[in-house]
């Protein structure tokens, strides 16, 4: 996939391509970066001062239509005995948000979509029912 | 394959069965594979742990001699997922009673208990222990069942000797850990076909709370009262001094 991204009224020409499965090359002008899958969700969110921000790459054709805002509910019910991350905190695909314990089970939510946590809706040791929601992302 | 003394093999059941001669946990390990797209049940197996632990992380004592695993099960239904404890626990103990001459029991919701004859009054003592972990997302869900059984462990340390015990001890006879998986494995799917009402049956043949009179640890609050029964999703329902009655998901009981 060839395309350009506009940062700071700098257009880039980017080409990405699928070395193999999960590894993924990027050629920003004619410099090569490679990319595991996972590194690649993570590389999109970092926001640091040196990288395109969030925004931007919203704005750019690299990322098709992120959500605005994501909701993350359990499809079980327990006792939030843990919460992982905190307001602002950037999370990416996989990461464990939340542990609720149920009958000694120990189930870790994780985060399915990538986003800034927004608000956290349960407290430590609140009961939560199957379908509650936990925290909402943008 | 990083680790040389990893063996990977798959047997006629389409398990995967990793092998570990040491490990920190197989649970740890197993949640780290899991993040993998897994296609089917995969066995992490070691001979020792160093940082086998339990339900809110305590320590697991776990010398070579015992048995540990963790068994992945990828792309379970959440229905299912809520009787996994339920369903580990009656393969635990039916394994032990069918391997060995030691009357395994169930206290709720997922110890293994056997009586103790090694003191003035014969008394229960943990024989093995299991800890559920879920993965879950919106779309995807993987279950982790740890278990760890006491079998052919000689001794323990001074502090466990009141509240463990092992399969050798009790019948000062070994058992095969191989056969007990095994079989472990080809009950854990058979029970895991079955639905809640006959899983619930089976488990309560061999759970020795209800009935009790109990103290229930809830959120810091203890409670007397005496455990009637489960319900369909495996909650325990207590009936307290003044004829309430409770439904307790999480929590810890005690004899009284």
């Amino acid at each position: 996939m060839k395309t350009k991204i506009f940062l700071k009224d700098k257009s880039y020409n980017i080409e990405i391509s699928e070395i193999k499965e999960n590894l993924l090359k990027v050629r920003v002008e004619n410099e090569d970066y490679f990319f595991s899958k996972d590194e690649f969700d993570r590389l999109v969110l970092i926001e640091r001062k040196d990288y395109p921000s969030l925004e931007s790459i919203r704005k750019s054709e690299v990322v098709p239509n992120l959500p605005q805002e994501k909701e993350i509910k359990t499809p079980i019910a327990g006792i939030v005995s843990k919460i992982h991350v905190k307001d602002g905190e950037t999370i990416r695909i996989g990461q464990p948000v939340i542990t609720l314990v149920a009958m000694k089970m120990e189930n870790e939510i994780i985060s399915e979509s990538y986003g800034r946590v927004k608000e956290i809706e349960v407290k430590e040791k609140q009961f939560v029912n199957s379908g509650e929601k936990l925290i909402i992302l943008e | 394959m990083k680790n040389s003394s990893t063996i990977y093999i798959r047997n006629s059941n389409q398990i995967c069965f990793l092998f570990y001669p040491k490990i920190g946990s197989t649970n740890l390990k197993a949640k780290e594979i899991a993040k993998n797209n897994l296609h089917g049940w995969t066995v992490v197996l070691a001979n020792s742990q160093s940082k086998g632990y339990g339900k809110g992380k305590r320590f697991w004592f776990s010398p070579a001699g015992g048995l540990y695993f963790s068994l992945i099960l990828p792309k379970i239904s959440v229905k299912k997922l809520q009787l996994l404890p339920f369903v580990t626990a009656i393969a635990v103990v039916k394994t032990i009673r069918e391997k060995s001459s030691l009357k395994a029991v169930i206290k709720w919701p997922n110890d293994i208990l056997a009586p103790s004859y090694f003191q003035k009054k014969p008394a229960f003592k943990k024989v093995a222990g299991i800890l559920v972990e879920n993965i879950v997302g919106e779309k995807s869900r993987t279950s982790i069942a740890g278990v760890g059984i006491n079998t052919n462990i000689k001794s323990f340390p001074k502090y466990l000797s009141p509240e463990a015990t092992s399969v050798v001890k009790e019948q000062g006879k070994n058992v095969d850990n191989k056969e007990i998986l095994s079989l472990f494995l080809k009950l854990f799917r058979e029970f895991l076909k079955k639905n809640n009402r006959e899983i619930l049956k089976e488990y309560k043949k061999y759970e020795i709370l209800i009935g009790r009179k109990i103290r229930a640890v809830v959120q810091n609050k203890k409670v007397p009262g005496t455990v009637l029964d489960f319900d369909k999703d495996g909650a325990i329902m207590i009936k307290l001094k003044e004829d309430k009655i409770i439904k307790i998901l999480e929590g810890s009981l005690e004899l009284t």
